[in-house]
């Protein structure tokens, strides 16, 4: 017998979405082949426009293929399921809940017993170093610490697979870093899938076990990443990570050049 | 390759004027706006009552004083007006009535029109059917349309809140429905990746999230059931202040006229702040 912990986090084959934007047809993906196994940690890499967000909501069912297909755990991906959580790069949480509120809303709203999600929320809203902040509004909040609200709430509404829109892009650098410090605590400790698009080479080194560069609608680039964590500053005078950084930035300003 | 860092600039002390204390700053934020407020209303009847010694006529511009005395004695009753065949002459009660009746009719109209821009919003039949509704009668003037009401369903009470609470659906509709369409996608997304289904997005995220824009509607569609109800009844009405009105500007008393005028508006100013208590209490998250 098959159990879905048999399959990989995601199988995706032949992948094509078309859809049209600003009156014209456009098709960012064309022929996507991607296999990303159960706990891994993958980064998305790509110039903009690319296809890398499109790749992102497809997986997520919030963009429909028209063409392949996409399976998560195995189970075909119709559309948006609480297995499938996402951080997005904007703010997206309730901003008319308070932050333990945001962190519950999930299994709350999915009428999870409360015995359940209650010590989860507690769990996450301390590992994220949100403990005294449980009764803030989200206005209240920086938004490096609004960014943690959504990982804990995505986190507390314990889906198989975390996917992540460039959470981090408008953020500064030390906030960037602390937030990249709890990821990686939270994704040691439930070992869950990570898929996590940036357009930044070195936030990809640093997370990433493996990393996938996406270009003209396709992989253009799959590297492993296999240096010790943890991965702190030091990995800059790594020879074999500034190899590898020179790597994925020629690919990406080839393609970058071509778009423009 | 030397860097060197600058000698630390001291900063200079600032006179934060009780900055530090946010709740006092507030305070004193709060009594300076009563302050211009005030300054405001003695600066305006200042005004008028340069423009009524001006003027000098009773009969085109009587003095603040003069209105004032004029309302006070008239509040509780009046016997011109009861000699006209008013039933129920004192400004006090027919205030009450034109507010109480426009109030009643702008919460239900309000309801209905928020429900149904809301829903127009994601339900493209609903928007087809509605829109046009509420954008082509919603253009014409009260003073249009309420004829036709007040023949369809009469010079009693029903016309009037059929029409005030229509004007009331139109404005909180068009607001809900335009606040409904940019909601930002990604909170709804954001969401359905928690595992919302479509009807728990739409209670949970949708009206929440557009309630501020829905309330801040609500206060303008207050207003408007107010001036809508006394135009209505200026046109044809046993009672209320649309109704004084018509009666005393028959017989040229500019006084009366202005003095209920004032009484409505401030009643209406009364409820607005009422309002803005309520609002700000719900949407204390803003």
């Amino acid at each position: 017998m098959t159990t879905t912990t048999d399959h990989p986090a995601f199988h995706i084959e032949g992948l094509r979405v078309t859809f049209e934007a600003q009156g014209r047809q456009i098709t960012p993906l064309d022929g996507l082949d991607l296999d990303v196994p159960r706990g891994q940690f993958l980064c998305i890499l790509g110039p903009s426009g690319q296809g890398k967000s499109t790749l992102l909501r497809t997986m997520a069912g919030l963009q429909e293929a028209s063409a392949g297909t996409v399976l998560a755990s195995g189970r075909p991906v119709t559309g948006p399921d609480a297995n499938l959580g996402m951080v997005f790069q904007q703010d997206a949480i309730p901003m008319w809940l308070r932050v333990r509120d945001n962190i519950a809303f999930g299994p709350r709203m999915r009428k999870v017993p409360k015995a359940v999600y209650g010590p989860r929320v507690d769990h996450y809203l301390t590992e994220v170093g949100l403990g005294g902040r449980e009764r803030a509004w989200p206005k209240e909040l920086s938004g490096g610490m609004r960014k943690r609200v959504a990982i804990a709430a995505v986190f507390a509404n314990d889906p198989d697979v975390l996917l992540m829109d460039e959470p981090f892009g408008s953020l500064d650098y030390f906030t960037r870093a602390s937030l990249h410090a709890s990821l990686l605590e939270l994704w040691q400790e439930t070992g869950k899938t990570i898929v996590f698009v940036t357009h930044d080479v070195d936030e990809a080194i640093k997370l990433a076990d493996r990393v996938v560069v996406v270009t003209e609608g396709t992989v253009g680039l799959d590297v492993t990443v296999d240096f010790p964590r943890p991965r702190g500053d030091e990995l800059r005078m790594n020879p074999e990570a500034d190899s590898l950084r020179t790597t994925l930035l020629r690919v990406l300003e080839s393609r970058a050049g071509g778009e423009q | 390759m030397t860097i060197t860092s600058p000698a630390p600039t001291p900063i200079p002390a600032i006179d934060t004027h009780g900055a530090a204390d946010p709740r006092r700053a507030r305070r004193r934020r709060g009594v300076s706006a009563v302050a211009w407020r005030l300054l405001g209303i003695v600066g305006a009847l200042g005004l008028w009552q340069l423009g009524a010694v001006l003027v000098d006529s009773r009969g085109v511009l009587p003095g603040p004083a003069i209105v004032f005395s004029e309302l006070g004695a008239s509040l509780l009753d009046d016997p011109g007006l009861r000699y006209l065949g008013v039933q129920h002459p004192g400004y006090l009660y027919n205030i009450g009535w034109t507010v109480g009746f426009a109030v009643v009719a702008w919460l239900v109209g309000s309801a209905l029109g928020a429900a149904v821009g809301l829903i127009s919003a994601r339900v493209q039949l609903v928007r087809n059917v509605s829109e046009p509704l509420l954008f082509v009668f919603g253009a014409v003037p009260a003073l249009v349309l309420a004829p036709f009401f007040l023949v369809w369903f009469g010079q009693g009470w029903a016309g009037k809140a059929v029409l005030v609470a229509f004007y009331s659906f139109v404005t909180v509709g068009l607001v809900a429905q335009s606040a409904a369409l940019s909601f930002p996608r990604a909170s709804e997304e954001y969401a359905a990746t928690l595992g919302l289904d479509t009807r728990s997005r739409f209670r949970h995220v949708v009206v929440p999230g557009t309630l501020p824009a829905i309330l801040a509607g609500l206060r303008i569609a207050l207003a408007t059931a107010i001036a809508v109800q006394a135009t209505v009844e200026l046109l044809g009405s046993q009672t209320g202040v649309g109704r004084l009105i018509a009666l005393r500007a028959n017989q040229g008393d500019v006084a009366a006229v202005l003095g209920l005028s004032l009484a409505l508006g401030l009643s209406a100013m009364a409820l607005d702040l009422l309002l803005r208590v309520v609002i700000r209490r719900i949407i204390r998250w803003q």
